[in-house]
């Protein structure tokens, strides 16, 4: 903290310092090596790099849905709409981490949930343009589902 | 329920072929993660490692206080329709599987009058006085001729919004042909495949009737007479009130 004369910084210095470890700009290259090395598993990697796929285009697709938005408020508010996706993320990705087997087999079978959904929701959309009703599709298909049981 | 895999495939494919290019470019970009990763799994990552093994502790606790933070910030947004975007797709799955779920568990018999359960708690068709249900009754045997060996795979119930009889179908200089001329941008020609060109698309592939008929010259009790395939005027679940538009919904 102390400079090479022994003397603390000012205010200003302190902030300007602060600021510089903080924004860095040339970090921002060693985000793809923080990325592949957040994992050690490849195969883990991939199964993460897709829902993380699938999961942030979703967002992409519900908020081009409700579109027009406002662009300044889009912009402003981008961090929070994506808020939960970063949890989901950050949750499959301490999954992944564990060192027990169930939470992984686990955490892998969410992943390919949120692929299999996002893809079913992303060529919804793409066929007749609007927002899959996950409760709606549900209501339909487990009554028909149990009537087949009840046959049985 | 768990061996239904037909179902899950159902479920799955509401887009259709779609659904499968979707899937690949998830995978190839999962896949692509994996084999970099294999690539250059070598020494700059192990340097890297080593680097920043010491602050990694501090910087994933940073980074849950900022996830934390959005979190809580979520709560400030505006109802509509900024806070309906932040809904994540493994919640609006588990919320919708246990609201469907629940009123389905719970089996109840059906009654003498052909209704379920009751689905919500608003209304229950067994204790309605005026409920008719057609269930009971035998398919007309000129319908049932003409739906045979028929798979109904979507229906689609268009419902034309104060429509005239004189407008339907379609004429040239007519009343409607008119009304766009006069109060949309022009369109040349306007026939049905320029104006609604979607559900042209659908005429064509599917069964159709070129009359209509309105049970009520009302648009409310029309309505009701749509969803509830009973003459509105014996149906008897309006009433009249003083409201401008002379019309609303008994409760339901």
């Amino acid at each position: 903290m102390r400079d090479k004369r022994g003397h603390l910084p000012t205010p200003v210095g302190y902030v300007r310092s602060s600021s510089r470890t903080r924004f860095d700009l040339s970090r921002l290259g060693e985000l793809p090596l923080k990325y592949l090395n957040s994992l050690d598993d490849p195969l883990a990697l991939g199964v993460f790099s897709t829902a993380s796929v699938a999961l942030l285009t979703h967002k992409a697709l519900i908020i081009w849905i409700h579109r027009p938005l406002p662009t300044f408020k889009l912009l402003l508010l981008s961090p929070f709409l994506f808020a939960f996706d970063f949890v989901s993320l950050l949750a499959l990705s301490a999954g992944f981490l564990s060192p027990n087997r169930l939470i992984r087999a686990t955490t892998s079978l969410a992943s390919l949930l949120i692929s299999l959904c996002s893809a079913g929701f992303a060529s919804y959309y793409s066929t007749v343009n609007a927002e899959i009703n996950w409760g709606r599709s549900m209501k339909v298909w487990i009554p028909i589902v149990c009537r087949i049981k009840v046959r049985r | 329920m768990i061996t239904q895999w037909n179902f899950y495939g159902q479920f799955l494919l509401q887009g259709n072929d779609h659904f499968l290019k979707v899937l690949m470019f998830y995978i190839v970009m999962g896949l692509a993660a994996a084999l970099v990763k294999m690539r250059f799994g070598g020494g700059k990552e192990k340097r890297y490692k080593e680097k920043q093994g010491t602050d990694e502790p501090r910087k994933s606790r940073s980074v849950i206080k900022i996830t934390i933070a959005l979190c809580i910030g979520t709560i400030f947004l505006p109802r509509q329709p900024w806070r309906h975007l932040t809904s994540t797709l493994l919640w609006d799955i588990s919320t919708s599987l246990i609201n469907v779920q629940i009123p389905t568990s719970a089996a109840v018999p059906r009654n003498i009058n052909g209704t379920t359960a009751p689905k919500s708690p608003g209304y229950t068709p067994s204790q309605d006085p005026y409920y008719i249900s057609n269930l009971g009754q035998p398919l007309d045997p000129f319908i049932a001729s003409a739906l045979e060996s028929t798979e109904f795979k979507h229906i689609f119930h268009i419902v034309l919004e104060s429509m005239r009889s004189d407008s339907f179908p379609y004429q040239e200089d007519g009343l409607l042909d008119q009304h766009i001329r006069k109060h949309f941008t022009p369109v040349s020609p306007i026939t049905p495949e320029t104006i609604t060109p979607f559900i042209a698309s659908l005429a064509d592939r599917t069964l159709r009737w070129d009359t209509m008929y309105a049970s009520i010259p009302y648009t409310l009790k029309s309505k009701l007479g749509c969803t509830i395939p009973v003459s509105p005027s014996n149906y008897r679940s309006l009433r009249n009130v003083t409201d401008w538009y002379g019309l609303v919904y008994r409760e339901f």
